[in-house]
């Protein structure tokens, strides 16, 4: 995810890459980091809080979406990704041990 | 431009976790009483945050790097008629993108079209630094470039990539803020583990 400061600092650009739904995905922030989140985005104009049910229509009703987008490794979950450097760590360890 | 208003103001480095606290603590004084409670009930996560080491580095001439991955965020402003072309393009490649498969470099990139179809925002996820990477651009894909860059006012072409470097820096906003969740993993590492991944499934089948 990246935060970039824009017009003059009148305006916060958020974009970020996410595994699965959008509804999933902020339910997935209110659950569990919902201070992490008020402590960012309090400081835009009208957020309701996460808690409230009205924060992702504040979220929707600002997002642009894109007209194209693409990812290297699209069949990769953010925790398939972390799994595979385990397995890929382990791996070396056998090579190293059997040779 | 907002990047450089952002680093004056940046707090020194070195500063312990209580410090940064304290700063925190003064910077959100005023702020509404959403975010006033959440430092207050977000202080244990907090505290391990600010604890932490610093992870943010920089891609080079412009823009953020966390580990092996960095950031491009950049606003173009189009050429007449060319949102209409570029949208048109981007609809007909229908979600393929082989050219950014062949540098290999590329984690993710967004093409959205902004203020009334006036600017593209382009945002990418790529490894290494600035440098290098546009040179990789220009070597490898040029035509795929210049196809969708030529909508763009003032593109000088990738044929010349000295001057589309500094092109396209001079249109880039820096990330204030980059966080990656496997920093460690270039795009072809990612690509190689799940080959592993496979492999090493395929031997516990067959030992099974």
């Amino acid at each position: 995810m990246r935060f970039v400061f824009l017009d003059n600092d009148t305006r916060l650009l958020f974009a970020t890459a996410y595994d699965g739904d959008w509804d999933t995905y902020i339910d997935d922030f209110a659950t569990k980091i919902p201070d992490a989140m008020d402590l960012l985005f309090c400081n835009l104009d009208g957020w309701p809080g996460i808690n409230s049910p009205q924060a992702k229509d504040f979220i929707a009703g600002f997002q642009i979406p894109a007209d194209t987008w693409y990812v290297a490794s699209p069949n990769l979950t953010v925790a398939e990704t972390k799994h595979l450097e385990k397995i890929g760590a382990a791996v070396e360890e056998f090579l190293d041990k059997i040779s | 431009m907002a990047t450089e208003t952002a680093t004056a103001n940046r707090p020194k480095q070195g500063l312990t976790a209580g410090e940064k606290l304290q700063k925190l603590k003064e910077l959100y004084a005023d702020a509404p009483e959403i975010g006033r409670a959440a430092l207050e009930n977000g202080l244990p996560l907090l505290m391990q945050e600010l604890a932490a080491p610093s992870h943010a580095q920089s891609a080079g001439r412009i823009g953020a790097r966390q580990g092996k991955v960095s950031e491009l965020t950049i606003f173009l402003p189009f050429v007449k008629g060319g949102a209409k072309r570029l949208r048109g393009f981007l609809q007909l490649l229908e979600g393929n993108f082989r050219a950014a498969d062949a540098v290999g470099t590329v984690h993710d990139m967004r093409f959205v079209f902004v203020d009334n179809d006036t600017k593209l925002l382009f945002a990418t996820a790529y490894d290494g630094d600035f440098d290098p990477y546009i040179e990789d651009f220009a070597s490898k894909i040029p035509n795929a470039m210049d196809l969708w860059l030529c909508n763009c006012e003032g593109y000088p072409g990738m044929r010349n990539p000295s001057a589309a470097k500094d092109w396209i820096a001079k249109h880039q906003i820096a990330a204030e803020a980059w966080y990656v969740n496997s920093p460690n993993l270039t795009a072809a590492e990612t690509r190689r583990l799940e080959r592993v991944g496979i492999a090493v499934e395929e031997l516990v089948d067959k030992i099974g």
